[in-house]
């Protein structure tokens, strides 16, 4: 029998530059009060969101993605040629059939590449950046363009005050490329798939419902392992990590998480939820092109990334900052 | 039982629940707590968790009307009385604990 033979892979991954897309409209908790009965102050002491964004029907998935995606290719310094794989990661799109990432790389003129789209709830770009990390070391790729794009509100009944309050729209992206020098760590993911109902759209319902005590309970208690494996797994402990930046569901379950995690003072948390909501798999990114932006992460910080959502799933990764 | 109990603690739980008549020198247990342990150590947790004076968090307190407490501080409460107590508090029972005295009652009953 003639063995198979296998590329030959590339040492390590890294991340080369990030990018997002922020929708347009502002939504503050004074302007959902308006239209529900719900307050500033209840918003913020619950889930700790001051504004969110709500896209505006031209702003598609697609086109929010397009343009998180050509900003990142613009800041890893590589061509869209260059781009061999892109996944979306996304829990809402339009419709079932066909999956997005294809018609996103044709419109960012990437040509042909592997693309599909990854549906982990709020953990999908943490388990895509695995995916295109293990593609590109066992050398199925390149160069991966990972985009995590939502329009949550279309899938939410926004005069629903337990779910408008919280769920929002956007995107942000990363490209993944081959180093000599590993700089994403190994991802420790899984599900917990019993507990599938407590993020849901119920049956002949079209917006999302949330056991909010059932998901805080287990975010809270179960997670904490999860990231304390990443970083075993990295070979880094707390006092490695410059920024710690999980899924942005709720401020109250980041700040529990890096007091549980007893990250030292100078640790960059982001709290990216505070102004963009809950944008499920658009939250890590938004959140560190944010924080690249603001000057708040520099480039060759360690990060401790985190996603954990609807099915339930999470993962947790060491990742090196662009 | 000592003279700091309350008289309402006592009361409720030496008549409805058998742990009422745990002795003090089986106290190193934790998974047999006495009422007054379990009321200290839930003032504890419900001042650690929601910033509640220890001296407010008396049996009749109602914790979202009385203590300020909101649902999703009352999954932290839950969390850290089993941890501390060795007791399960589903979601679904936790709805049911409406008052400190309910949250005492629950841990007797289940404790051990």
């Amino acid at each position: 029998m003639t063995p198979i033979q296998l590329p030959a892979g590339a040492p390590g991954a890294r991340i080369l530059g990030f990018g997002s897309y922020r929708p347009r409209t502002r939504v503050t908790n004074d302007d959902l009060a308006k239209r529900m009965d719900t307050s500033d102050e209840w918003v913020q002491s619950r889930v700790g969101i001051a504004e969110r964004r709500w896209a505006e029907p031209d702003e598609t998935l697609v086109e929010m993605s397009v343009a998180a995606g050509g900003k990142a290719i613009a800041a890893s310094g590589l061509d869209a040629g260059d781009i061999d794989l892109v996944l979306l990661a996304t829990t809402s799109p339009p419709k079932a059939i066909p999956g997005l990432a294809p018609r996103i790389a044709h419109q960012l003129g990437v040509p042909r590449p592997g693309a599909f789209d990854v549906n982990a709830g709020c953990a999908g770009w943490c388990y895509a950046l695995s995916a295109a990390a293990d593609a590109i070391r066992s050398g199925t790729a390149r160069n991966a363009l990972v985009i995590g794009g939502e329009r949550l509100t279309d899938y939410t009944n926004l005069e629903d005050r337990a779910t408008a309050v919280i769920f929002a729209d956007g995107a942000g992206a990363a490209v993944v490329s081959a180093s000599d020098e590993p700089a994403i760590g190994p991802a420790v993911w899984g599900s917990d798939g019993d507990l599938h109902e407590a993020i849901a759209i119920p049956e002949n319902e079209t917006g999302m419902s949330m056991a909010g005590q059932a998901v805080y309970r287990w975010a809270t208690t179960k997670l904490t392992d999860t990231l304390v494996e990443a970083m075993r797994r990295a070979g880094v402990g707390p006092d490695d990590i410059d920024v710690f930046a999980p899924h942005q569901a709720n401020l109250r379950i980041i700040e529990l998480m890096a007091k549980r995690l007893k990250l030292p003072e100078r640790t960059v948390i982001a709290r990216d939820i505070v102004r963009s909501g809950n944008t499920s798999s658009a939250s890590v990114p938004l959140a560190l092109a944010a924080l690249l932006e603001s000057g708040e992460a520099k480039s060759g910080d360690v990060a401790l990334l985190l996603g954990y959502g609807a099915g339930l799933t999470f993962a947790g990764q060491v990742v090196v900052l662009p | 039982m000592t003279a700091t109990d309350s008289r309402d603690t006592v009361s409720r739980t030496t008549t409805s629940t058998p742990s009422g008549v745990v002795v003090p020198s089986e106290r190193e247990d934790p998974t047999l707590a006495s009422t007054q342990e379990i009321q200290a150590g839930l003032g504890e947790i419900l001042e650690e968790v929601a910033g509640v004076a220890p001296a407010d968090a008396t049996p009749e307190k109602s914790f979202t009307d009385d203590l300020d407490v909101d649902s999703l501080s009352m999954v932290e409460i839950a969390t850290a009385v089993e941890d501390k107590f060795g007791v399960a508090i589903p979601d679904d029972q936790l709805a049911n604990i409406k008052t400190v005295g309910d949250a005492i009652s629950f841990i007797e009953s289940n404790q051990g």
